[in-house]
C-alpha cells in the first residue's frame, strides 16, 4: 500500500531544493582507494541470522568474505564490498574492520565512528536506523530532531578525523513495512514459511514490535513507515549537505528503501534480518550505486 | 505426470501466445501500433498443474484489471519490476541447477568405463596437514580430527566424482539447448532442454526434478505480484479521483491527512493504556501518540475513499496461486490401518527453530488430531556438518528403542543451558539397552540410512531444517501449530471424501 508522508517531511523538500540550487560541491582531495574498510552499523551489517544462527560475519554485505568453511558448508557468496575492493584494488594494504554492533541505533554512530578512527580507514560504510524504526512500541520512536542530531554529530566527527580523501557511504534504512508485507503475504501462498509463528517464538518478544506486533493496525504500520521515510529524508539531507560543504571527505547517500526485496531475501531463522541472499542483494545495490561502482549515485 | 506436464506446458505456451496476440489486437483496436515484443521484453513464466489450472504471466500480459483497464507487470514501479526480475532469475537458476543434476546423472548412467576406485582411507598425516593449514574450525565442531577426517573424505568423494564426470564429458556427446546466462532470449525454456548421448532431457524433466523449489518460488512470485498490483490499483484509483475532482493527486492526499480536530488528551490516555504504557510517562510518548492518532484519522478517510472507489470500479487480480506438487518421501507411504495424514518433518537436534518444531510436533501428535496423524522424523543438516550427522545417528538409534522423544527433550533442555551438549551421552541415559544402542551407532547401515535420508531431503528441495511434507505437500521452513493443524484438518476431510487429495488453497490478497 502506498504511504503518505507526514507534513514535517514537506519542510525538508524546500531545503533539499535549496541545496540543489547551490554551487557545486566544495573541492576535495583526490578520492583515496577504499583499501582500508570500516563498517558502522547494526545486526544487518553483522549478517545476524543470515545463514546460521547468530552473527554470520562472512556473509556481511560490507565485510563479508568467502572462506573455506563457507564454501564447504554451502553458504552463499554475498560478494561483499570487502571482496569487491580486493578484486578491484588488490589485496595489498587491505584492512577489513567491523565496527557494527547488534542492536545499534543512530545514537551509537558516534561511538562506533570513534572506535574505528585509529585504523585510519579510507572507506567507511554507515548503515543505521533499523533499530530506530524498530522499537518495542511505536510510541518510543525517536523524533526527527533526534535522528538529525545523531547523524550530524557522527558525520562531523568523521569529517574531521578521517584521512583526507576518504569516502563515507551512508546507506538508508530499508523499508521495514515491506518486511511485514512480504512476510505476511507469504502466508497467503501455500507452503511458504510461517513468519508470524516464528516471531511468536522469539524469546524477547516480537522483533520490531513497532512494526510486527499483532496489536498494530495497518494504519499503525503505515505510520511507522512514514517515520521510516522521514528518517531517510533527514539522513539523506545531512549527507548531501556534507557532500557539498566538506573539503576533506567524499560522501554518498545510497537509498535502501527503494530496494524491493522478496521473501528469499529474509532470514528463514527469524523472518526479520536479511538472509544470505538479502545480504548479497544489499551488497550489489550499494556497491553498484556507490562511488566505486559502475553507476554511482549523484 | 511428465506427459501431463508436457501437454500443459504446451497449453500454457499457447495461452501465452494468445495473450500476446490479445495485446497486439488491443493495440490495433485502439488505433495504436501494436507493441513490438522483442525477446528481451518478454519475460515469461508458465506453470502447468496436474489439475489443469494454468497460471501464466508475462511482462506484457495482464496480471489484473482496474475497471476496464488491463494492468501488466510492466506497469508496476521500477523497484517492483526489478524484484520480479530477480525472482524470475532465481526460477531460471533453479531450473539450470536441476538440469545440471540431470545431465550428470545421465552421464553417469551411460558410463561404460570402470567406476573410480573407492577413495583411500584418510590417514593421520593428511589430517595433520589439513589441521595445520585449514582456517579455524567453526564453533559447531566437535573433535577437530574427526571433523577433519570427515571433511577430507567428502572432498575426496567430490573430487573423484568431478574427475569421473570430466572424463565422461570427453567421451559422451552432450548438448544443451537452453540459452546461456546472459544471452538475451528471455527466460522461456525450450521443450527439449539438453541431450546427453542418447538421452533426451526435456523441460518437463527439469520441472519435475525441481518441482518443490519451483513451486515455492512461483508462490512467492504470485504473492509478490499481488502485493504490487494492489498498491498500483490503489494509486490508480486515487489518481483518477484526483483527476475527476480537478485537483493534483498530492493535494488530494494532503486534504485527506488534514485534520480539523486534534486528538484529545483523553484519546491520548486511551492509546497509552491500550499499549500498556503509563499515562504519565515521558512527554515524547504523548506527542508521538497524538501524531499517531492524527495519522490514523487521515488513514481512515483514505480507506473510506478507497472503499468507495473500489465499489465503483471493479479491481481484479487475475493470477492464481500455483497448486502445490505432491511428493513422496521414501518410507512414508501409509499402509493399511495407518492414519489418514502422514507428516514428515525434516529436523535436527540443534537448529534454532527445531526445538520449537519438536514441541509443535508433540502437540500435534497428542492434540485434537491424535490418532489421525502419523509423524515421521527425517534428518536434515549440511552434508559437511559432522556434529549434526553424529546427532542424527544418535537420534536414529535412540528412536529404534522408542526413546527418540526422550532424547529430544533432553537435548533441548541441555542446549538451553550453557556448555557443549553430547547427544550420545544423553541418549545413553535414556535407552533401555545401551549395548544395542552402541551397536546401532557403529553399524555402517545406520549411517548409510541417515545419509540417504538427508540426501533425499536436499534432493526434494529442502535446504535447511525445519521443513515438512504433509501428505505429500511440501511446506517450506518453520510452520506454526495452527497452520499445520489447518492443513491436517483439510487433508482429513479430503481423505474422508475419498477424493483425489487436494487441499483448498485460498490466496488472501
Amino acid at each position: 500500500m502506498k504511504t503518505r508522508l507526514p507534513l514535517s517531511w514537506l519542510l525538508l523538500v524546500p531545503l533539499s531544493a535549496l541545496l540543489a540550487s547551490c554551487e557545486e560541491d566544495a573541492p576535495k582531495p583526490p578520492r583515496l582507494e577504499p583499501k582500508r574498510l570500516y563498517s558502522i552499523g547494526d545486526s544487518i551489517t553483522r549478517a545476524f541470522d543470515a545463514y546460521l544462527p547468530g552473527d554470520d560475519l562472512p556473509l556481511s554485505w560490507v565485510n563479508g568474505s568467502l572462506g573455506f568453511w563457507q564454501q564447504f558448508l554451502g553458504a552463499p557468496n554475498v560478494n561483499a564490498h570487502n571482496q569487491r575492493i580486493t578484486a578491484a584494488f588488490g589485496s595489498s594494504g587491505r584492512t577489513n574492520v567491523i565496527g557494527a554492533a547488534n542492536g545499534a541505533r543512530w545514537d551509537d554512530a558516534l561511538s562506533q565512528a570513534q572506535n574505528g578512527i585509529g585504523g585510519a580507514p579510507t572507506y567507511v560504510t554507515l548503515m543505521l536506523g533499523g533499530n530506530d524504526v524498530c522499537r518495542d512500541t511505536i510510541l518510543d520512536l525517536p523524533s526527527g530532531e533526534e535522528i538529525q542530531a545523531h547523524v550530524a554529530s557522527s558525520l562531523a566527527y568523521l569529517d574531521q578525523n578521517l584521512p583526507a580523501g576518504a569516502s563515507v557511504v551512508v546507506v538508508g534504512i530499508p523499508d521495514i513495512k515491506r518486511l511485514y508485507d512480504v512476510a505476511i503475504s507469504g502466508e497467503g501462498g501455500f507452503g511458504l514459511i510461517d513468519c508470524s509463528a516464528i516471531w511468536q517464538t522469539t524469546a524477547l518478544g516480537f522483533p520490531c514490535g513497532s512494526m510486527l506486533s499483532p496489536d498494530n493496525t495497518e494504519a499503525d504500520r503505515l505510520y511507522v513507515q512514514s517515520q521510516n521515510e522521514l528518517y531517510n529524508g533527514i539522513i539523506e539531507l545531512e549527507v548531501r549537505n556534507k557532500k557539498k560543504l566538506s573539503t576533506r571527505i567524499h560522501y554518498a547517500f545510497l537509498p535502501a528503501a527503494t530496494t524491493a526485496f522478496g521473501a528469499d531475501d529474509i532470514s528463514s531463522i527469524d523472518c526479520f534480518h536479511p538472509s544470505g541472499q538479502g545480504e548479497a542483494l544489499l551488497s550489489t545495490m550499494t556497491w553498484n550505486s556507490g562511488p566505486f561502482g559502475p553507476t554511482p549515485a549523484p | 505426470m511428465k506427459g501431463a506436464l508436457g501437454l500443459a506446458a504446451a497449453g500454457v505456451a499457447a495461452l501465452l501466445l494468445v495473450g500476446m496476440q490479445a495485446v497486439r489486437d488491443a493495440g490495433r483496436e485502439s488505433g495504436e501500433a501494436p507493441p513490438e515484443l522483442s525477446p528481451q521484453a518478454v519475460l515469461s513464466m508458465s506453470e502447468a498443474t496436474p489439475h489443469g489450472a494454468l497460471a501464466a504471466f508475462a511482462l506484457e500480459t495482464p496480471i489484473g484489471r482496474v475497471g476496464p483497464d488491463s494492468i501488466r507487470a510492466r506497469d508496476l514501479d521500477a523497484p517492483e519490476q526489478r524484484a520480479l526480475q530477480r525472482l524470475l532469475d532465481l526460477i531460471d537458476e533453479t531450473k539450470r541447477e536441476a538440469l545440471s543434476r540431470l545431465e550428470e546423472e545421465a552421464l553417469l548412467s551411460l558410463d561404460r568405463g570402470t567406476a573410480d576406485a573407492a577413495a583411500a582411507a584418510i590417514g593421520d598425516a593428511e589430517i595433520d596437514a589439513f589441521l595445520r593449514s585449514a582456517p579455524a574450525l567453526p564453533a559447531v565442531a566437535g573433535s577437530p580430527r574427526e571433523l577433519a577426517s570427515h571433511v577430507l573424505s567428502l572432498r575426496a568423494l567430490r573430487a573423484a566424482r568431478s574427475q569421473r564426470l570430466e572424463r565422461l564429458r570427453g567421451e559422451i556427446a552432450a548438448e544443451r539447448f537452453v540459452p546461456g546466462r546472459g544471452e538475451e532470449d528471455g527466460t522461456r525454456w525450450p521443450a527439449v532442454a539438453a541431450r546427453v548421448g542418447s538421452r533426451t532431457l526435456t523441460d518437463a524433466d527439469v520441472e519435475s526434478e525441481a518441482r518443490v523449489p519451483l513451486f515455492w518460488l512461483r508462490s512467492q512470485l504470485v504473492a509478490q505480484l499481488g502485493r504490487a498490483f494492489a498498491a498500483h490499483a490503489d494509486s490508480l484509483l486515487l489518481a483518477r479521483e484526483a483527476d475527476a475532482r480537478g485537483t493534483p493527486a498530492d493535494a488530494l492526499a494532503a486534504a485527506m491527512t488534514a485534520t480539523e480536530l486534534a486528538p484529545s488528551e483523553a484519546d491520548v490516555d486511551a492509546e497509552l493504556r491500550r499499549r500498556g504504557l503509563a499515562e504519565d510517562g515521558p512527554p515524547e510518548r504523548r506527542a508521538r501518540a497524538r501524531e499517531l492518532l492524527a495519522f490514523r484519522a487521515g488513514d481512515a478517510r483514505r480507506q473510506a475513499l478507497l472503499s468507495r472507489l473500489r465499489a465503483e470500479t471493479p479491481v481484479a487480480f487475475l493470477l492464481a496461486q500455483p497448486t502445490p506438487p505432491r511428493v513422496e518421501v521414501a518410507g512414508s507411504r501409509p499402509g493399511p490401518g495407518d492414519p489418514p495424514v502422514t507428516l514428515v518433518a525434516f529436523t535436527n537436534l540443534r537448529c534454532r527453530l527445531c526445538a520449537a518444531t519438536n514441541e509443535i510436533l508433540d502437540a500435534v501428535e497428542t492434540g485434537p488430531y491424535a490418532g489421525s496423524v502419523r509423524v515421521l522424523r527425517r534428518p536434515l543438516f549440511p552434508e559437511a556438518a559432522l556434529p549434526l550427522l553424529a546427532d542424527a545417528l544418535v537420534e536414529a538409534c535412540a528412536s529404534a528403542q522408542q526413546r527418540g522423544a526422550a532424547l529430544r527433550r533432553a537435548v533441548i533442555d541441555a542446549v538451553a543451558g550453557a556448555g557443549p551438549v553430547d547427544s550420545a551421552a544423553l541418549a545413553l541415559r535414556t535407552v533401555a539397552d545401551p549395548d544395542r544402542f552402541a551397536q546401532c551407532l557403529a553399524d555402517p547401515q545406520t549411517r548409510a540410512t541417515v545419509e540417504a535420508q538427508r540426501a533425499e531431503a536436499q534432493r526434494l528441495g529442502f535446504a535447511e531444517a525445519p521443513g515438512f511434507v504433509l501428505n505429500g505437500l511440501p511446506l517450506l521452513g518453520f510452520q506454526g501449530r495452527a497452520r499445520l493443524e489447518e492443513i491436517i484438518a483439510a487433508e482429513i476431510v479430503s481423505s474422508a471424501q475419498s477424493d483425489v487429495a487436494t487441499t483448498a488453497l485460498h490466496w488472501r490478497p
